[in-house]
Formats: structure tokens, C-alpha cells, sequence
């Protein structure tokens, strides 16, 4: 892609975080490496555990600690390393340059404040307004996220909206301070399906808006297909996959990514004799984080797997301009 | 809102009667007899003598409907007259209340002025050395008899130091025994801070403000405090029960002049009108206390709605 060529806007290189369990010390992610370019939309996918949540929340530094660490690696911003910031300077980072919407409307916002308190708070403190000012900015701002009657929302709480306004008022909340950078951990898992719809239409939106880079967690293909530029597909901790949304969907190299997307439903592919009407389904499970196989993650439950595959582990590799892959076999796929 | 107010008075009503009568039966339980007890001070008193002791005070009658008659009673405003001494046991539960009540509510206050803080801030260094020690200490408040820590206090603040009188009867007098009471509970509430304080810590909502950028100071006092109070709330109103129990105890061990002093003069001289009476107030303020706590839920959490 031309944006090689760019200064990326995030860049997180070979990123490790490990969570002290019952069971022993285990490595949730375990050397991700990644860039967001300006403006772009990356899609994260993989399975539920795979880490791609943890990703997320340890760009913002936001993992619970204890059990959680951020064991090593770095996370560039704007050239500095927000693993290595001050307190004082990475609360200057969250929420107003890069801010974050979570998976959950029911639990994310505080039942005991009013909407109009948790929208301005943000404001006051990042951007030094006034109360009238940053109330006058957070209508403003539910406006835009296509709330009705929003100067009577500020009074409200969380009870009184439903699941899709609060996403709403989360997306507005993250959006008020004009981030550069908005990570999106799996927005519209929670929702109805014409919430979802809904919610994701006004992502684009305000996208193309405001020039936000997204960084979009989720493990919906079919969202991947209609928002991402990119997509990085996750697997027990490690990308395995990354490329331009059209190169992944078209030609997938790595077999856990053709598992996924042989996992999805097609209406064109169910025949009335209903031969192919079943779905396809994976085997096995993912490996836990405490008993990592040697060699490839995935090799116990790939069909392509070798003795090289269950030995050794594969080096991520450009396979074709853009398009990366950590495959042994890659090239021999059909 | 009104409503509900007076369909809690109404149960507060039936709660009271309640408690009158299971009073009544178990004092009826209980071994010993008033008239013995006051007779047995003079000389040898004939059979006849107690008999007529006992039908003037009403005793020779079945205990339902002693209790009946204690029940109307009430109702009229009268809560008898003391076996011993024959005051009106209204008016020396009534002359002595505010004395208790004055003990507990610096007791309440000592009580959540150190536990709170201490709650919050053991949980604040959850897992650290700090709130090992918090927590050891408060172990050891839940586990310290209040008669022991009054007479410890008092030995060493009255009788080694001299900075506190023993008994004087003014307000230098309620310190100790506030702090003795108050230092018991205040244990109580500093473990129910820091699990609730804790709880709330691992809420989402308070990723989201932390997310948002805010410092760590103003998430805790702004998003943690006041969703983690509602469970501290709850706990006060049962510490206040506690408290009131506690007050019997100390007191005695003080020599204060509350209903608690009253109360263990009555139970041993089997002194049914005063027990009836004392246990009665002692009710009154409980019932009223958790209406109160009640209310303050609907002002904590804007999901509660009274009607």
C-alpha cells in the first residue's frame, strides 16, 4: 500500500502481556506488532481469547493490574512510547487523543451519574472548558450521534436510555475531544442487530467526519468486510495475519483464516437440497495460554499441518505486496 | 414518595407490636420472678403475701393476656409504671434517651470517620502490605469485647493519664465510651468499604472514566465513591442495631447515664414494665433508622424510586 510511506499514527511493536493466574504466569498477547496509518480503519478479528481485547486496552494502558502486565514491547504515538509515559501525560493521552468504546453500553457508563456529568467531564478536563461550554459541546455532540432531544439527555442516566443510545452517548463521549485515534472494542457485539447496523453506519460517518483512525475490534467478518482498510486476524496471542481488506477476502494465506471465513454463513452457497446447508465449523479449540503448544499455535487443529508445523514456529512474512502471513505452508495451500 | 413514607410507618407500626409481644412471651421464659425478687430483699414474706403482690400487679393473669393488656396499653399512650420504684416508665426511658442517643450517634460518627477512610484506603492499596496491616487491625477491633477495650480506656486515659474524667456526666464523659463503641464498629465498616470499594473497582464504568483520561484521584472520588456507599449505607444501618446493643455494655462499664444502664438494672430484677419499655424505644429507633437508610438509597442511586 502508498501508506507505507507514511509516518503511521500508532505504531505497537512486539507488544507481550502476560496475566499471573491461578495456573501460572501465561502470555495473553505475545509479540503483536502493528501499525495504524492516519485516517485508516484496521480491523483486529480472531476468536474470543485470542487477545486482540487485551490489544486493545494496553494501548491505553487500561489492563487490571494485578493479574495483568504489560511485559514488553512498545506503543509509539506521535513519537513517544506510551508504555514509557508519565501518569500526568498518558491521562492527557486517553480520551483526547486516542479514546476507546467498549463492548458493553449496559456496564460502561456509571449508573449513578447523570449523562450530562460523564459526557463534559472529559471536556472540562482535557480541553479547560467551562461547564456551559462543554455542555453546549456535549448536545452538540449528541446531536451528532443522532440522539433525540439531547439537552434533556444531559439530566438523564444510564437506566433511562436503551442499549443503542448508550452506545451512542459512549461513541459521543469518546468522539467530544476530536480524537486522532478511537479503538472500537467489539462496539456492537451487545446490540440488536438493527442497532448494530445503526451504530456502525454512524462509525463511518463520523469517520469520514472527523478523519479518526479506528482501530476495530471484533470477530464479525461481515463488519470487517463493510468498515476495515485492513485487517489484522489474531490467534492465541499472535497476529498471524495481516493485509488489505480486499487481499484477505479474496485470497487468504494462512489456514485459521480460511477456517474463519469457511465458518461464516452463505445465503448463496445453502442449495435447496440442503447439502451444503450446514455450517462449517472449525475442530478443536484454542490452545489455553498456560499449555501453549511448541511450534505453530494452530498446527494441532490444522488440516495442513506437518512435523515442521508442530516444531518450529513460523516467521510472519510479506507473502505479497502488503498481505503478511506466519505459515509454514503457506505457499503450498491450494 | 409520601406514599411509600407511610406505608413504612404503617409496617413500622406492625413491626413494633411485633416485637412487643415476642418480648413479652420470652420475658415469661425467661426463670425468676419480679415479685420474688423485690419480697426476697425485706424479710420472709408468707404465700399470701406474694399471692397479693402478683394480682395487684396484674401477674396472676396468663401471659396473652398480660400482653393484651400491655398492647392496649401502649396504644394509649402508657408504658406502665416500674415494678421497683414505681416511676413512670415512660418518663425515665424519655429522661435517660437522649443520653443514649447522644453516645451512640458519637459512637456512629467516630465509627464511620475511621472506617470509611481506612476502607477506602485499604482497597485503594488492595494487596499491598498496607491494607494486610488495615485489615489485621480490623480483625482485631470486630474481635476486641467492648467491656475490656471501656476498661482499658478508662485505666489508661482517666486513672494513668488523668486527661479524662471517670464519670462526670458532661460531654468530656461521653468520649470515652464513644470511642470505645465506635472503635468496635468502626472495623466493620472499614471491611464492608473496602470489599464494596473493591467490587466497584472492577465495574466497567469505571474503565470507561478511566479511558477518558481522568486522574486516578478524581475516578475514585467522583465514579467509585458513591456507587460503593450504597453497600456502606446498608452496612450502617445494621452497625446502628449493633451500636444500640453495644450501648448496654458500655454504659454500664462508664457508669453513663443512658437507657442501657436501665436496661441491665431491669433484666435482672425481672422488671417487666422497664424491659417491655426500654426494648420498646430501643425498636423505635432501629425501625426509624432503617426507614431513614431507605430514603438515602433513593438519593445514592437515581435507579431507586420510592412509590
Amino acid at each position: 500500500m502508498a501508506a507505507d510511506t507514511v509516518r503511521p499514527i500508532l505504531s505497537i511493536r512486539d507488544l507481550r502481556v502476560t496475566f499471573q493466574g491461578g495456573l501460572g504466569l501465561a502470555a495473553a498477547v505475545d509479540g503483536v506488532s502493528c501499525e495504524l496509518q492516519r485516517g485508516e480503519t484496521l480491523a483486529v478479528v480472531g476468536e474470543s481469547g485470542c487477545g486482540k481485547s487485551v490489544t486493545a486496552l494496553s494501548i491505553l494502558r487500561l489492563i487490571p493490574s494485578p493479574p495483568g502486565r504489560i511485559a514488553g514491547g512498545a506503543i509509539e504515538f506521535d513519537g513517544r512510547d506510551l508504555l514509557a509515559l508519565a501518569p500526568e501525560e498518558l491521562y492527557a493521552v486517553r480520551g483526547n487523543a486516542i479514546s476507546m468504546i467498549f463492548q458493553e453500553p449496559m456496564t460502561s457508563l456509571n449508573p449513578v451519574l447523570s449523562i450530562g456529568t460523564q459526557l463534559t467531564e472529559g471536556l472540562i478536563f482535557h480541553k479547560r472548558l467551562g461547564i456551559r461550554e462543554a455542555r453546549e459541546r456535549t448536545v452538540e455532540m449528541l446531536r451528532l450521534v443522532q440522539i433525540p432531544d439531547p439537552e434533556a439527555r444531559l439530566a438523564q442516566y444510564a437506566h433511562q436510555l436503551s442499549g443503542g443510545m448508550r452506545q451512542r452517548v459512549m461513541i459521543a463521549m469518546a468522539l467530544a475531544c476530536e480524537p486522532r485515534v478511537l479503538i472500537a472494542d467489539e462496539p456492537t457485539t451487545a446490540l440488536d442487530v438493527t442497532i448494530q447496523r445503526q451504530i456502525l453506519d454512524l462509525m463511518v460517518e463520523l469517520k469520514e467526519r472527523l478523519g479518526t483512525a479506528i482501530i476495530l475490534i471484533t470477530h464479525d467478518l461481515g463488519v470487517v468486510a463493510e468498515m476495515a482498510d485492513r485487517v489484522a486476524v489474531m490467534y492465541a496471542g499472535k497476529i498471524i495475519e495481516q493485509a488489505p481488506v480486499d487481499g484477505l477476502f479474496d485470497h487468504p494465506r494462512h489456514p485459521y483464516t480460511r477456517g474463519l471465513m469457511a465458518a461464516l454463513p452463505r445465503l448463496d452457497r445453502l442449495s435447496a437440497s440442503g447439502e451444503e446447508g450446514r455450517l462449517n465449523e472449525m475442530p478443536g479449540l484454542v490452545p489455553s495460554i498456560y499449555a501453549m503448544p511448541p511450534g505453530c499455535a494452530f498446527a494441532p487443529r490444522c488440516p495442513f499441518a506437518t512435523s515442521q508445523c508442530h516444531a518450529e514456529e513460523p516467521a510472519f512474512e510479506e507473502l505479497s505486496p502488503g498481505h503478511y502471513a506466519a505459515c509454514w505452508e503457506a505457499g503450498r495451500l491450494p | 414518595m409520601t406514599n411509600y413514607i407511610i406505608r413504612r410507618f404503617i409496617v413500622a407500626v406492625a413491626i413494633l407490636f411485633a416485637s412487643i409481644i415476642g418480648v413479652s412471651l420470652l420475658i415469661h421464659v425467661v426463670p425468676g420472678d419480679p415479685v420474688i425478687m423485690m419480697i426476697a430483699q425485706n424479710s420472709n414474706p408468707s404465700p399470701e403475701q406474694i399471692e397479693n403482690m402478683r394480682k395487684a400487679l396484674g401477674l396472676d393473669r396468663p401471659v396473652w393476656e398480660q400482653t393484651v393488656i400491655y398492647l392496649g396499653k401502649v396504644l394509649s399512650g402508657d408504658l406502665g409504671r416500674s415494678i421497683f420504684g414505681s416511676q413512670s416508665v415512660a418518663m425515665l426511658l424519655f429522661d435517660r434517651l437522649p443520653n443514649t442517643l447522644a453516645l451512640a450517634a458519637a459512637a456512629m460518627v467516630i465509627a464511620t470517620g475511621i472506617g470509611l477512610p481506612l476502607g477506602f484506603f485499604a482497597a485503594y492499596r488492595q494487596g499491598t502490605w498496607i491494607d494486610s496491616v488495615l485489615m489485621v487491625g480490623a480483625v482485631l477491633g470486630v474481635s476486641i469485647p467492648q467491656f475490656w477495650l471501656g476498661l482499658i480506656l478508662l485505666l489508661f486515659f482517666s486513672l494513668t493519664l488523668e486527661w479524662l474524667p471517670v464519670a462526670s456526666g458532661d460531654y468530656r464523659s461521653l468520649l470515652l465510651p464513644a470511642v470505645t463503641l465506635g472503635v468496635t464498629y468502626s472495623a466493620i465498616i472499614a471491611r464492608m468499604t473496602r470489599s464494596a470499594m473493591i467490587e466497584v473497582f472492577t465495574e466497567d464504568f469505571i474503565r470507561t472514566a478511566r479511558a477518558k483520561g481522568l486522574p486516578e484521584a478524581l475516578v475514585l472520588r467522583r465514579h467509585a465513591l458513591k456507587p460503593s456507599l450504597i453497600a456502606v449505607v446498608t452496612i450502617i444501618a445494621v452497625v446502628f442495631g449493633y451500636l444500640m446493643g453495644g450501648a448496654v455494655v458500655v454504659e454500664n462499664v462508664f457508669a453513663w447515664n443512658g437507657i442501657g444502664r436501665i436496661a441491665l438494672e431491669s433484666i435482672n430484677r425481672r422488671d417487666y414494665p422497664m424491659i417491655q419499655g426500654f426494648i420498646l424505644v430501643f425498636a423505635t429507633v432501629i425501625v426509624l433508622i432503617s426507614i431513614l437508610i431507605d430514603l438515602a438509597y433513593a438519593w445514592l442511586d437515581p435507579r431507586i424510586t420510592y412509590r
